[in-house]
């Protein structure tokens, strides 16, 4: 399954870390952050990719493998910050 | 730092002790430098204590997560207003942020201006006040306002702040441009959450950021910055700014920010907007309309308004002394005025006294 960033999501990045914070919503509550796997994920879906070509992907650029990919994929996912694409 | 990613020369590497590290922080929190420092920090260009260093990262995570904000409500608010059939260009943060900034983390903001169409004023704050938004400062007469007011300021239900502008800035420059010729010149346009922005087009732009750099209170830094980065980045048709301004008898108010952006940020003498700018003898006229905006910072809106006399006609300078009076006697009490410190301080401004 390819995913992609939710585009209304709005984001910014911050050293390593990624603020998020849905389009629709400026309360307060709104704002949350990705760190780690999870702010990783987030900059390299900068296209649509699979958890599959995001490793290759981490691999290409000569980083360690990174055993919370696929979760940190699922966590984002959950919270609707990144979307699938197919199914 | 203010000169960071448009100073010609680089600056030697400073290291901050504890004390300097500490006045700095809080000074790039009131001037909105978060990004710059944090980016100075990283090229080690600036070296600031562990504690501070910190200190720096969190205040611009913060920062960051205030735009955001700032942004989903402009959103909410576009899409009132495009339901109640209003045209609105984003100006300053957000618009610098996402057009003039390699990284929108560049440009902090903690608000969001709207500049609309003058006959659409009342009907912004009306549709958005339907939708839970509501006034900070005291209303005028409404008369006053669909004719004269410069920005009515709003807050969200979130008490994020939002300014709706029918002209981009007070006084006699304000009064004298012709917003039409602004928005004749089409738009750029933002992608924020899915939804398209609009922003004004790249000359209208620098205008816009030239003209507000020059004529606002407050820190102005990030204002200036923005001016070298549609000069430097963007590379905006700075001398089709100036054709707009020179309509509007504001090209040494464009001419004054460039200035003033190149000796700030150092981004070289050898602009050639710059060397426009350095050459330029404004009119009798112009000079003295500048010469009393300049003194705004220490005589508040009382100047800006003085100023705003001299573009205006009879009639229209007597009606707009007229709303002025009636609003500030209506309001005298929450100034904590008599009615004699009220009538004292009118004729001092209409007298040009101090």
């Amino acid at each position: 399954m390819r995913y992609a960033r939710n585009p209304e999501v709005l984001w910014r990045r911050v050293g390593d870390r990624i603020a998020l914070r849905p389009a629709a919503d400026p309360s307060p509550t709104g704002a949350s952050e990705a760190t780690g796997a999870a702010a990783l994920v987030w900059l390299c879906l900068e296209e649509p990719a699979s958890l599959e070509e995001l490793q290759a992907d981490i691999a290409a650029a000569g980083a360690s493998p990174v055993p919370s990919l696929g979760e940190a994929l699922t966590m984002l996912a959950e919270r609707n910050l990144i979307v699938p694409l197919d199914r | 730092m203010t000169g960071w990613g448009l100073r010609h020369t680089p600056l030697d590497a400073v290291e901050l002790d504890e004390p300097a590290a500490g006045a700095l922080i809080p000074w790039v929190r009131n001037e909105r430098l978060d990004g710059p420092l944090i980016r100075a920090l990283d090229a080690g260009a600036i070296t600031l204590p562990a504690a501070q260093a910190d200190q720096a990262r969190s205040q611009h995570l913060e920062a960051q997560h205030r735009a955001l904000a700032c942004e989903a409500m402009a959103l909410g608010a576009l899409e009132i207003l495009q339901g109640a059939g209003v045209a609105a260009w984003v100006l300053k943060g957000p618009a610098a942020a996402h057009l003039d900034y390699p990284d929108p983390a560049l440009r902090s903001f903690v608000d969001v201006d709207l500049l609309l169409e003058r006959a659409d004023l009342l009907v912004a704050v009306r549709a958005l006040e339907a939708e839970g938004f509501g006034r900070s400062e005291p209303d005028s007469a409404r008369w006053w306002e669909r004719r004269y007011a410069r920005t009515i300021v709003l807050r969200s239900p979130e008490r994020i702040e939002l300014d709706l502008h029918a002209a981009i800035v007070d006084s006699y420059f304000g009064v004298r441009l012709d917003h039409a010729t602004l928005f004749a010149l089409g738009h750029d346009r933002i992608i924020l959450g899915g939804a398209e922005v609009r922003a004004l087009a790249p000359p209208a732009r620098l205008l816009a950021s030239a003209y507000a750099a020059t004529i606002s209170w407050g820190p102005q830094l990030r204002l200036l910055r923005d001016v070298g980065h549609q000069l430097v980045v963007s590379q905006v048709d700075w001398a089709a700014a100036a054709e707009l301004a020179r309509a509007a008898d504001g090209e040494a108010v464009v001419a004054a920010a460039i200035v003033r952006a190149a000796e700030v940020t150092g981004f070289g003498p050898e602009h050639p907007a710059v060397q426009w700018a350095a050459q330029l003898t404004p009119s009798r006229r112009v000079a003295e309309a500048l010469a009393l905006v300049a003194t705004v910072p220490a005589a508040g809106w009382t100047a800006a308004a003085r100023s705003a006399l001299a573009a205006l006609g009879p009639l229209d300078r007597t009606l707009f002394i007229v709303g002025v009076t009636t609003h500030a006697l209506r309001h005298r009490g929450e100034r904590g005025r008599t009615l004699a410190d009220q009538v004292r301080r009118g004729s001092r401004v209409l007298r040009g006294a101090p």
